[in-house]
């Protein structure tokens, strides 16, 4: 497979490392996969914190799971309106070299935020 | 720490913003959490203890030598909302109230105004929830962004502006400001040449200190978190509406399209949709006016009637009107988060000069916004943002007299060095803020959407640099793409009055200890930290 020759007419300037790291960036970026589970989008947090998620480890092609996770939402309502799980390429490259043994996903939750009932002034 | 009821300290030492632009450092514990305190129970004890919470955090601040600033949720595309000390999650306040006749000036009750025309707000409440509350009791927010997760404060202070060009900004459905300007000082602002409330309603939030006065109002405004805290904000709303939208997926760049950039005059283009534009009367007036321009598919000669402009305009309605379509869901797939980054690297790394015609090409569909015969609130029209991943948008501002020859001028551009992205163009009344980017009668604001790369960044810059040397009047938006602006040309765009108008007004506001932890990097490459000598002492 000569995958120099489309990528060099199209770009027009030959860079033979430029086309070899592009495929290992696609490579890499494209095996990332995101699902969201959302309700409403309105969180009680600044988006892209990382106080509000977790990267979780299972061992053992799963016979040992991490603990559930407790997100620290207001109690005053302690309701969710979104979790994103996210699994990249490091992660798929480390179940593979240990073939399976350990197992890592980053989960990102959304707290619902508190609003009180409206009153009048 | 022994923090007071309401606040938590935040283990945070940098934070990138939502579209992936930048990654700020922050200073180690020195950030926070506020929440709505649990003591005292009742909501206005508790907005009472926020207020002080407020006033802890700036003596913290101060005592410590650090610089802090609110955030909202971090959509902002420039730095213009954070600095290197610590941040401030305000997102969890999201008090509400509505406001009695009895705390209402008689003065704008007699403007034929009700008190349910006033809808009082924490800082923290999204717009989106905002429309929701108000949608309930049959009142709609009068102007939005182009979507609704901002924070109330955060989309105020940046000039989220939609495009209501017979209204404005989200900034201008503001009629009052709580500012927590200082660890021993509070103030309720409003216009002296609008006033709104009486003092039972101040009084009921804790605020002894009201100052009337138009010029520090409309500083405040849009002072992207420069002026203090903003703990809550009183908006003026109305009553509930909808928006019939009306578009054409390719309409010809001509003369009849060229005055409807000109002057909002839609009389040329209204036969060009199906059905045809309606004719304004008192229950249904053109709110929204906004283009879509592929430059790398526009005929400007107008002659190839396949290479035009996406229009659209949405017709406010009074009343529901009849057999009203609502907006259908969204699709089942979507770009990954990860796409527009790959993106990214794919042009940073080989300039392909190809490559960004075809790219472009490709994704111009997916933002044009199909919405032809749909019939829907503002919530339903302008809801949350689903752009993900690294994305790049910036905007200038414009008179809109002048919009035909700045998107000439860009399509010029755009024919040396392909522009990774697709332009918008929306137009907005003219704010009253006095730093608010829609500044021109009926401001153009031209859109520069797409992928954020070094080609982006050397685009803009050309951008910037032939509108100067065509010596055309424009503004950049503060929450965007902005990283052009310097003293100079930020003078230029506002003129010195205003500038030192809005100098003014935050020393008068904020006294020096205050002024040093609300100031940021951002201001200080903009010249926005600069002192001013007051002509009479501070109030």
């Amino acid at each position: 497979m000569n995958l120099h020759v489309p990528t060099s007419r199209l770009i027009g300037h030959p860079r033979p490392w430029a086309t070899l790291f592009l495929v290992v960036i696609t490579y890499a970026l494209a095996g990332c996969i995101t699902t969201r589970v959302a309700t409403e989008p309105d969180c009680d947090t600044p988006e892209g914190v990382t106080y509000s998620q977790k990267t979780v480890t299972a061992y053992f092609w799963g016979f040992k799971q991490p603990t559930d996770l407790k997100p620290p939402c207001d109690p005053r309502f302690n309701h969710l309106n979104g979790v994103t799980v996210k699994s990249t390429f490091a992660h798929y490259l480390l179940s593979t070299v240990t073939l399976g043994i350990v197992n890592k996903q980053q989960v990102r939750w959304c707290c619902a935020p508190y609003v009180p009932r409206r009153d009048s002034l | 720490m022994n923090l007071p009821n309401g606040l938590e300290l935040l283990a945070v030492n940098e934070l990138t913003n939502k579209h992936q632009n930048f990654t700020q450092p922050l200073t180690p514990n020195a950030s926070f959490k506020l929440r709505i305190p649990t003591v005292p129970a009742d909501l206005r004890g508790a907005y009472r203890q926020t207020t002080a919470n407020f006033q802890w955090l700036i003596r913290h601040a101060i005592d410590n030598g650090q610089r802090m600033r609110a955030i909202g949720k971090n959509w902002s595309f420039a730095k213009v909302g954070v600095t290197n000390g610590g941040m401030v999650d305000a997102n969890a306040l999201t008090t509400t109230f509505g406001l009695r006749a009895a705390s209402v000036d008689p003065a704008y009750l007699a403007s034929g105004k009700s008190a349910s025309n006033l809808f009082f707000t924490e800082c923290g409440l999204t717009i989106h929830i905002i429309e929701q509350m108000l949608e309930e009791s049959k009142k709609s927010v009068r102007a939005s962004g182009a979507s609704n997760g901002q924070t109330i404060a955060g989309a105020v202070s940046t000039g989220t502006h939609g495009a209501a060009f017979t209204f404005g900004a989200v900034q201008d459905t503001v009629v009052g400001i709580h500012l927590i300007c200082g660890p021993d000082r509070h103030v309720w602002l409003e216009r002296a040449s609008n006033p709104i409330t009486k003092s039972n309603f101040t009084d009921n939030l804790g605020i002894s200190e009201v100052i009337r006065d138009d010029d520090l109002f409309n500083a405040t405004l849009v002072s992207f978190g420069s002026f203090g805290f903003i703990h809550g904000l009183l908006l003026e709303v109305e009553n509930l509406f909808w928006l019939k939208s009306y578009s054409v997926d390719t309409t010809p760049y001509n003369d009849a399209l060229k005055k409807a950039m000109t002057d909002c005059d839609f009389s040329g283009i209204a036969n060009q949709f199906t059905p045809p534009l309606p004719a304004s009367s008192s229950t249904a007036e053109p709110y929204h006016f906004q283009l879509m321009v592929n430059p790398h598919q526009i005929d400007l000669t107008g002659a190839d009637t396949t290479k035009g402009a996406f229009v659209r305009i949405l017709v406010k309605h009074t009343t529901k009107p009849d057999q009203a379509v609502a907006p259908p869901p969204k699709p089942e797939f979507i770009y990954g988060d990860d796409t527009l980054g790959l993106m990214q690297t794919v042009l940073d790394a080989l300039r392909p000069s190809v490559l960004v015609p075809f790219l472009v090409n490709k994704l111009y569909p997916a933002a044009k916004e199909q919405t032809n015969g749909w019939v829907g609130t503002m919530m339903e029209f302008f809801a949350p943002t689903d752009i993900r991943g690294k994305a790049s948008s910036a905007a200038i501002g414009m008179d809109s007299r002048d919009s035909p020859r700045v998107l000439e001028k860009i399509i010029e551009l755009n024919a040396q060095s392909a522009f990774p992205g697709v332009l918008g163009l929306r137009w907005v009344k003219k704010t009253s803020a006095i730093l608010g980017f829609t500044r021109f009668p009926i401001t153009c604001v031209l859109e520069l959407d797409g992928i954020d790369s070094a080609l982006t960044n050397q685009f803009l810059e050309r951008v910037w640099n032939a509108l100067d040397v065509a010596g055309i009047p424009y503004t950049m938006h503060w929450g965007k793409v902005n990283f052009g602006l310097n003293p100079s040309r930020l003078r230029q765009m506002y003129s010195d009055a205003a500038v030192d108008t809005w100098l003014k007004a935050r020393h008068q506001l904020l006294d020096a200890q205050t002024r040093a932890v609300f100031t940021n990097e951002f201001m200080e490459k903009c010249g926005l930290d600069k002192e001013v000598i007051l002509e009479s002492p501070i109030v």
